[in-house]
């Protein structure tokens, strides 16, 4: 394989006296969708909070495209395109999916400070450029239909699909997924999971934390388990899902991958 | 422009015009302070709702407001400068104080960032008072210099004197529709929305690229200099300042206008402050039942209108479009 998009090396993070991450060391390549599983309080979330910056790492470093991302700050992480969503769905409840998406656009419209201010022709231009270009990624998620609903009365599913367009909104080139598939209808889950695809198929790199390990096995490329803040197996869902260790660890049995859901 | 565009702008110049004319038909010198003076509070009541908007509440607000006036009368009385420079030179002041002050406050949210910059606000007023030179102490500062007269080819100058409510009028009434127009223009701008997607949820603003500390401190910067622009109004029309007016009393009351009026509405802090300045005269005569109809106001409204005045109307006509139905079932 090329060389690593993203880099994590013996990341340990510690809260007091526990360790949630301990000395974890892993890479996502361009172009794949990487899964990280896990039992409750392995660390998973942690991982991604301080990949994403929310907290500095105890010890460690984070490269992206060799270089060092360690402690930045999400918005100048969102600059160097690394996108991510979240477990809990975190929205601008009082904004509608619209304006929302609008502003997931932050750094990729062009509307300047005084052309808004003075509401300029040119101004207006790149204004309609903005609006076409949110119609298209609302109906690449199919939210289209759900524009001018405000963010806090959607349905749980169009709420997390809604995270998942804002996530796609920024731009990413390291797209980074928190349960973007749990507490889902099926056909929900269908949809998601074919949205990530249609992404990488798109050039966009994945890595996606799922408790629906279901859902998650077949559209992952490679698989991390993560026990105990310690990476205990890395492979293809094949190989993880005949793991004897992860097994015992974790899955509590052999489980069918050959299903799609 | 659509009918309901049009409409709205007609309205709006009839307004302005009306506030034109009333000294023509306003001839008691008292109400004509009572109005300059609402359009001082007008001023700080929509700034402080320009910082509402990030979702954060400051109580320095009002303090700010307070330098702005120190600042501008100090330039006034110990540099000599006239009005019209002393004015942008405060502005620009306290914009300076802000930016020292509001830097470590952002680093707090909530509850933490109302203590911080309510303690920000009694380090100044304290400094007022402590500091004799230059602020004049607990009596602050009297006989501050009133504006020079304005020259307009071909008609007599206006002068700024004990007596001039009438040129005091239109001038503080012309700052407020220039700061109105201003702060309604930002706030429809990108920065607007901006400061709704930071008040929705910081946390997600960061990962849609937005620098949240930044935005909110362009945010705190310009309402902080709407704050001196009322403040060193107010000193150079009333002459005196004195420290006890800044205390943190106003700035509940700045607070409790902008509430009542709405803070989810531009309209909003500007239905509350004349509401609450229109009480307050009414209760002229029994000053002590000032702060209990405040307190039962800002409870009603809490209770009943929790967006504020301003949302009365959506509210009512709902209920007398029913009452008409009813009467014309009988």
């Amino acid at each position: 394989m090329s060389t690593p998009l993203l880099e994590v090396r013996n990341i340990t993070k510690r809260f007091g006296g526990l360790t949630a991450i301990s000395r974890l060391s892993f890479d996502i390549y361009l172009g794949e969708i990487a899964g990280l599983i896990g039992p409750n309080g392995a660390g998973k979330t942690t991982l991604f909070n301080v990949i994403t910056g929310f907290y500095p790492p105890t010890e460690g470093k984070v490269f992206y495209k060799g270089e060092d991302i360690t402690g930045f700050k999400p918005h100048q992480l969102v600059k160097r395109r690394i996108g991510r969503s979240f477990q809990l769905t975190a929205l601008f409840d009082n904004l509608s999916v619209f304006q929302s998406v609008v502003m997931s656009q932050h750094l990729h419209t062009e509307v300047g400070f005084w052309g808004s201010l003075f509401h300029t022709p040119g101004n207006r231009q790149k204004e309609k450029a903005t609006e076409a270009k949110t119609m298209e990624i609302l109906k690449f998620t199919g939210m289209e239909t759900q524009r001018d609903v405000l963010a806090k009365n959607l349905s749980h599913g169009y709420q997390k699909t809604l995270n998942f367009t804002m996530a796609i909104g920024t731009e990413p080139e390291l797209l980074m997924l928190d349960e973007p598939l749990c507490a889902l209808s099926p056909e929900r889950v269908t949809a998601i999971q074919n949205l990530i695809r249609t992404a990488r198929d798109k050039g966009v790199t994945v890595l996606v934390i799922e408790h629906n390990m279901k859902a998650l096995f077949p559209i992952c490329d490679r698989i991390m388990v993560l026990d105990a803040g310690m990476k205990i197996a890395e492979g293809t869902p094949k190989e993880i899902g005949e793991n004897s260790k992860v097994i015992e660890a974790y899955l509590g049995g052999a489980i069918d991958v050959s299903d799609g859901r | 422009m659509n009918s309901n565009n049009r409409t709205r702008w007609i309205s709006l110049i009839a307004v302005v015009i009306i506030l034109f004319l009333i000294p023509l038909f306003v001839k008691s010198p008292y109400w004509m302070l009572v109005l300059t003076l609402m359009w001082i509070h007008i001023i700080v009541a929509e700034s402080f709702r320009y910082i509402v908007t990030t979702g954060e509440y400051s109580f320095a607000h009002v303090p700010l407001m307070g330098m702005g006036g120190y600042a501008s009368a100090l330039l006034a009385m110990k540099l000599g400068l006239s009005f019209w420079l002393a004015l942008p030179l405060a502005v620009l002041i306290v914009a300076l104080i802000s930016i020292v002050i509001y830097y470590p406050c952002l680093r707090t949210t909530g509850t933490f960032f109302f203590f911080a910059s309510f303690a920000f606000g009694e380090v100044m007023r304290l400094c007022w008072v402590r500091f004799r030179v230059p602020f004049g102490g607990v009596g602050g500062l009297r006989d501050i210099p009133r504006p020079d007269a304005i020259h307009i080819p071909g008609l007599p100058p206006v002068e700024f004197t004990f007596l001039s409510h009438v040129p005091y009028y239109y001038l503080i009434l012309v700052f407020m529709l220039f700061s109105l127009l201003i702060m309604y223009l930002l706030e429809r701008s990108r920065l607007g929305a901006i400061a709704a997607a930071v008040r929705e949820s910081k946390t997600l603003a960061s990962f849609v690229g937005i620098r949240v500390w930044w935005y909110e401190m362009v945010i705190f910067v310009i309402a902080s200099a709407f704050a001196a622009l009322g403040g060193s109004l107010y000193a150079h029309y009333t002459t005196l300042l004195v420290p006890l007016e800044f205390y943190w009393g106003l700035g509940i009351y700045v607070c409790i206008w902008a509430v009542v009026g709405g803070t989810g509405d531009f309209m909003g802090p500007i239905v509350g402050t004349i509401v609450f300045s229109l009480a307050r005269e009414f209760l002229r005569p029994i000053p002590q039942l000032v702060p209990m109809v405040y307190g039962l106001i800002l409870a009603a409204t809490l209770a009943f209108l929790p967006e504020g005045l301003i949302s009365l109307p959506s509210k009512i006509l709902p209920w007398i479009e029913k009452g008409l139905a009813k009467v014309k079932e009988r």
